[in-house]
């Protein structure tokens, strides 16, 4: 009983960190797909995923790591059922040439984020959980299942490629906001 | 993370530089490290723009669109709808009656002011998960009780593709039946089934959807979601 007693204690604390970090972790789906409805949806399955699979986690101090885990591998899902189906209707949908898009493509903080959607999976992911969810290169390393090593050097890698991107922005969009990434030769 | 690498004879690895701003150097390291700033000139400067790299993509994440709930959706309604009514009442109080979005704009008013008179829903169904939809269904119960509670108008369609045509059909009971109540109780309430899915469905998986008799087969649930947006239709992800 006493047993049962603490286990839902357990889960009751668990959910509760994990609704707390919801907007951490939709920021980091955002980071991935682009899509405000797709990255709500990562969350949504991963928020269900982890709830339903507690007893699992080994340790507790781990969740977010953890279930950002989960929340890649949604993602992975995703893209691969894409690739399998290829329903035209939903390739319309996501593709559609939307003009407030194309309008906010032109600012800064559009361009950056094309660029970190350009960047390979490996090199994204890397960056994204260091830099927007701001986790230890060990919690990288769990959440992605790869040495801490490995992390570094993508981490390195992402970092280089991302600011060559940057650097190729159009001088048009060039802003006072980035006034330092310039590709120095 | 302890690093030993770096000395007074070696340059500076980025991988250090990375660790340094990501603080993940212990005490001892990053001491260091700050050291060799002043023997290194070139040094502040790379670790100034990898530090600028990561707040530029710390920055470009910080304000992103929020996701869209049905609940936060299905309220957002309601200041539609609020000015919606004022701009049809302005339209009484100048005489001007009779506006329905289905029959031509002879008001005088600007189209735009016509077609806010009455509200226009759309929920899009993609997902065959059951608990969802009679979720989904529950809130427009809501979203229809208050719109006839404050006596104004508004029109709702549910268009079903991809996996969620199932739900419409009568594989699921328990949505049958909550389908057939909030049809027979609401008669600006329609539901409608994409073709292109239940054809395909029937290739590639052999399966046969039998429709709900309250569902219309439409051509393409795609087509109609996007051509009810072009008429201006509130779009609600179910």
């Amino acid at each position: 009983m006493s047993f049962m007693f603490k286990n839902r204690a357990r889960h009751k604390k668990l959910s509760r960190q994990l609704c707390e970090n919801r907007n951490r972790f939709y920021k980091l789906a955002y980071s991935w797909s682009g899509d405000s409805m797709l990255a709500d949806d990562l969350v949504q399955d991963a928020t269900q995923k982890a709830l339903a699979s507690f007893d699992s986690l080994k340790d507790d101090s781990k969740l977010q790591a953890w279930t950002c885990q989960i929340m890649l591998n949604c993602y992975r899902d995703w893209l691969r059922r894409r690739k399998e189906t290829l329903d035209i209707d939903e390739l319309s949908l996501i593709g559609n040439s939307n003009p407030q898009r194309e309008l906010s493509s032109a600012d800064t903080t559009q361009f950056v984020r094309n660029c970190i959607r350009q960047l390979s999976e490996n090199h994204r992911n890397v960056i994204t959980l260091v830099d927007l969810m701001e986790f230890s290169y060990e919690e990288v390393s769990l959440s992605l299942d790869i040495p801490v090593g490995t992390v570094m050097s993508r981490l390195c890698r992402g970092r280089a490629q991302l600011k060559l991107l940057l650097a190729d922005r159009p001088p048009s969009q060039t802003s006072a906001a980035n006034p330092g990434l310039r590709r120095v030769k | 993370m302890k690093d030993s690498h770096h000395n007074s004879h070696k340059p500076v690895s980025d991988e250090l530089i990375n660790a340094f701003i990501d603080h993940q150097l212990t005490n001892e390291d990053r001491l260091d490290l700050l050291s060799h700033i002043k023997q290194d000139d070139t040094l502040a400067g790379r670790i100034c723009e990898m530090k600028q790299l990561k707040e530029l993509t710390q920055h470009a994440f910080a304000d992103i669109p929020s996701p869209h709930h049905i609940d936060e959706k299905t309220r957002s309604v309601f200041p539609r709808l609020a000015a919606a009514i004022a701009i049809f009442s302005l339209g009484l109080l100048l005489g001007i009656a009779g506006i329905y979005s289905n029959q031509q704009n002879t008001t005088g008013l600007p189209a735009s002011a016509s077609e806010q008179a009455q509200t226009r829903v759309l929920v899009h169904l993609t997902s065959a998960d059951p608990e969802s939809a009679l979720n989904t269904l529950q809130n427009l119960q809501q979203l229809l009780e208050q719109y006839s509670h404050n006596q104004q108008q508004v029109m709702v369609e549910v268009v079903a593709n991809g996996d969620a045509v199932q739900l419409l059909s009568r594989t699921s009971p328990a949505i049958a039946d909550r389908i057939a109540e909030l049809s027979g109780q609401y008669d600006n309430l329609s539901f409608a089934a994409c073709k292109n899915t239940i054809d395909q469905m029937k290739i590639t998986r052999g399966l046969k959807i039998d429709l709900l008799p309250q569902v219309k087969l439409i051509d393409s649930g795609v087509v109609q979601v996007i051509q009810r947006q072009r008429d201006g239709w509130t779009y609600i992800r179910g």
